[in-house]
This record gives structure tokens, sequence and C-alpha cells, in this order.
């Protein structure tokens, strides 16, 4: 049976992230690939609102409070015999759900 | 990298007014991880959030042939997917408007790296773990006794609990409190199940020296128990055998008691009679059982939920074994297995064998409305199955 272990750093507890999520797909202009990439502008007007720059698009967002929390798993290659794969935590803010549609 | 300048352009270009602005501004971009895709997104609840922050490790376990499950110390839940139609970026570092300076500072400009993305995540939703399978592999191979003589233990499988963990999709206090139930036993650190017939062999040998001795079935002392049966089966084993069928306790002269289980008791001595044939006659069979328990224990016929089903339909009224552990532990096909054997069944026959299938927070009653279709026959409510069924 394949075990894999999900664990968090020790000794702090897994960082919060910030979630965003935006409607639609994200592709490289030359299909060269993202990493590197610009992506957009985050503003935040006075009101609190998210304001996202993306290109020529202008996207108005919310925040929202995640209604359950949620936890990205990152890939560790096991040094161990058996098959385990180790994963970290790094854990999304509960808070913080940047939601975007375009306006 | 991006400038201030640069980002107010933006806003120019796209008519947005710099004074409607905060000062920090994030300017977004894709990290060097973002396409490895050695990184997935799971949804928790607050439990696991919990235990995670707390620094508490999960485990997922699965089979080729098995869904994934996901375990913590007590829990096993179960893993699907889930699709959004929408991007999910996460960013570590960015804060929001509440952590954000002061309003009046002067612009600023800061960089975040996404870090990764996804459009699907895991979803988890507690579930019954899977134990059959454990009982299944004990009894690859019960414990029968002692080896006799020089004979050496009949070579079989035998497991350990880290065996136990690798092979069974539950968490380690699910196993351990299954292990209980069963009545397994951990001997020279492998956990054997006991072949029946041995296990009610040290029953009777602990009720006929109850018996003998006029004890009170709930004042049994242990070390006369020992001294006594020491002689015929291994003293791990007797003890083993109170553990199973009486509560442990001290008296007052700090002397360990321990007092029988009159319901496990008779319901086990109920299943040595009963697997002796298809079908017993019920007045037949409620006589000689209340004469094969110890005296002073009252067997009744409330003792058998789940291990017994009566028939009152028939003429005479019959019963026959049937365990709830022999009937599949999938909940589609326990509902066909019992409705195969009965075409109808009432709330109260069918309730100790479906009992288990119920999901926190589900009734027995929610489930028979699921799976079963309901009628009343001679002014009782009776439940059949939804779909035709090979009886």
């Amino acid at each position: 049976m394949v075990q894999i272990v999900i664990s968090s750093k020790a000794g702090e507890g897994p960082a919060e992230w910030l979630l965003v999520e935006l409607q639609g797909e994200i592709v490289s202009r030359q299909n060269t690939g993202l990493a590197g990439n610009l992506m957009g502008d985050l503003h935040y007007t006075k009101e609190s609102v998210p304001v996202l720059v993306v290109g020529h698009h202008i996207r108005y967002g919310k925040q929202v409070k995640l209604e359950k929390p949620f936890a990205v798993l990152m890939k560790h290659s096991g040094l161990s015999q058996d098959e385990e794969e180790n994963m970290e935590t790094n854990q999304e803010n509960p808070n913080i759900l940047h939601r975007f549609r375009p306006h | 990298m991006r400038i201030l300048e640069e980002v107010q352009a933006t806003l120019q270009i796209a008519k947005v007014k710099e004074e409607d602005l905060q000062p920090v501004t994030y300017c977004l971009s894709f990290g060097d991880n973002v396409s490895s895709g050695d990184y997935c997104l799971m949804e928790l609840d607050d439990t696991l959030c919990k235990l995670i922050e707390a620094g508490k490790s999960l485990i997922i376990r699965g089979d080729k042939d098995e869904h994934a499950v996901l375990c913590t110390e007590d829990k096993t839940y179960d893993l699907k997917i889930a699709d959004t139609s929408n991007l999910l970026l996460f960013v570590p570092g960015c804060k929001t408007p509440d952590q954000l300076p002061d309003i009046s500072a002067s612009p600023q400009l800061m960089h975040a790296q996404i870090w990764g993305f996804s459009n699907c995540y895991w979803e988890l939703r507690r579930q019954r773990p899977r134990l059959k399978k454990l009982k299944k592999l004990l009894m690859e191979n019960p414990y029968d006794g002692p080896a006799v003589g020089m004979q050496e233990e009949a070579p079989g499988l035998k497991y350990t609990m880290d065996d136990l963990l690798e092979r069974i999709q539950a968490s380690r206090e699910e196993i351990e409190a299954h292990l209980q139930n069963v009545h397994a036993c951990e001997i020279e650190g492998f956990w054997r199940i006991l072949d029946f017939d041995y296990e009610m062999k040290l029953l009777g040998h602990v009720t006929q020296l109850v018996d003998s001795e006029s004890w009170s079935f709930s004042k049994v002392p242990f070390s006369v128990c020992l001294e006594e049966l020491g002689s015929l089966e291994p003293k791990a084993m007797i003890e083993h055998c109170l553990n199973c069928y009486g509560r442990r306790y001290s008296n007052e002269d700090g002397q360990v008691i321990y007092a029988l289980d009159e319901d496990k008791v008779c319901r086990a001595t109920a299943q040595l009679l009963l697997q002796n044939a298809v079908k017993f006659n019920l007045s037949e069979f409620q006589e000689v059982w209340q004469q094969s328990v110890p005296e002073g224990m009252s067997a009744r016929l409330d003792q058998l939920r789940g291990l017994a089903l009566l028939d009152r339909s028939s003429k005479p009224e019959t019963i026959s074994l049937l365990r709830i552990e022999d009937l599949p532990e999938d909940t589609l096909e326990r509902f066909n297995s019992l409705f195969s054997l009965r075409e109808k069944w009432t709330q109260d026959d069918i309730e100790p064998y479906i009992q288990d299938l119920c999901g926190e927070k589900q009734t027995t009653g929610a489930l028979l409305t699921k799976h079963a279709r309901s009628s009343v026959q001679n002014g009782v409510k009776v439940y059949n199955s939804r779909r035709p069924v090979a009886t």
C-alpha cells in the first residue's frame, strides 16, 4: 500500500497565504511558460475593494472569507526505501479569497 | 522588474483613479515553481486545520485498486477531486487591506510571487473506515491455543500493528478499537484473532469455575482464576478472556476482580448454539440457550441484535444466525444482501444490520428513505428494495 505522509515544517505552523480566484484561464502570450512572467497589479481601493489589472483588463473583486481552509501540499521526494512521499503544507488564509469577475 | 511609475502609467491608461486607491500595490508575477505540478490544493475542515497547525501529520493510504483515504490518528476521510471552473492562484506574502499600513502613506510598490495555481482541489469527506479487511486478514491464521508438545505452531501469516497499518485504510485508533471488538489479542508482537471454538473453550473454563465456586458472576477473583485455570490454558489467555467478557476493577481490599458481562456471555453462547444449524425452532432454542448460560444470567432476545434474525411469520417461529460482520461492507451491497435474504423488513429488524452504515449525523431512518421503499403490511410499516433483487 502506498502511504503518503503530510506534515508541516517542524517548529512553526504553516504560513498563511492568499488565495486569488479568477475566472478563465491564464496562458502566456508566446507560449514560453509562465514562470518569471508578470501577471498583473493588485490594488485595493480606499473602500478595500481589490482591483486587479491584468494587461488591459481591469477586474474588480471581493474579499471573501473561505468557508473551509485550504492547504497547499508540496511534494518532497522521500529518501527512504519504502514508498513514502512527504508533502509539506502551507495554509491558505481562511480570511482571504479575492474573487475577481469581469466588470 | 516593474517599477511604480509603470504601474501608475497603467492605471492612467485603464482610467482607474489613483486617489481612489490605497497606497500599497502588489505586482504579481509567476514564480519558478508554478509549472512544476509538484503541488496540489486540499480543502480542510476545522479539525484537520488545527491538527496541521499543531504540527501533526496526516497520512494518505491506498492500494492500487482502492480509493485513496486520508487518515489522522483517529479518523478516516474519503478523498475526492473537485473541479472548479475558475483558476485558483496561491500567493504567499501578499497582504490584505486590514493588514496594510495606514492609508495616508505614500504610494508603494511591493512584489509578490504567485507560487502556484490550480483549477481543482481535493475534497475531504469523513467516512467510516473500511475495517472488514482487518478481520479477514486475521482470520487467515486464527489462534487456537499454544503449540502442543514438541509441535511448533503451524506456519501462517501473522501481522504486527505496523503491518496492519500498511494494509487497512483506517486510522490507528480505529484499527485498535476494531481489534478490541473482534477480541483480537497481541501474542508475541503479532495481532491474532482467536478461533471461535477456542475462545468459547476459554470462556467455558471461566464460567464453569464461577459455577463450581458459587461465585457471583460480577465478583470473579482474578488471582484465583489464574491459579485454578493456569494449568489448563496460558495465563495470558485466561486474562484475555476475562478482559473480553468482563470488566476489571479493584475491590476494597485492593484485589483485582472481574464482573462478567451478562449480555456478552449470553450472546457468545447463542452464537455457539446457532452456528450448528441453519434454523432453529425459536422456543426450543430459547430453552436450551437459557440452560446453557451461567447461573444467574438472563438470556434475552434483545441481546442478539446484529447476531441473529427472528422469523415471526413462520409457524413455528424460527431463529437463525445472521451476523452483521458476514454481510457486505458497501452500503448498496449490504442492502441488496439484506433484501435478498428477506423481501420485507420492519425497521426494528433491519436497524441493527444497517446502523454502522450511517454517516455522521445520519439516522437509520434517513438511510432507509434513501435505499428502500416503504409500504404498510398488516398495519405495520415495512421496507423492501427499490430495485429488483434476486432471491
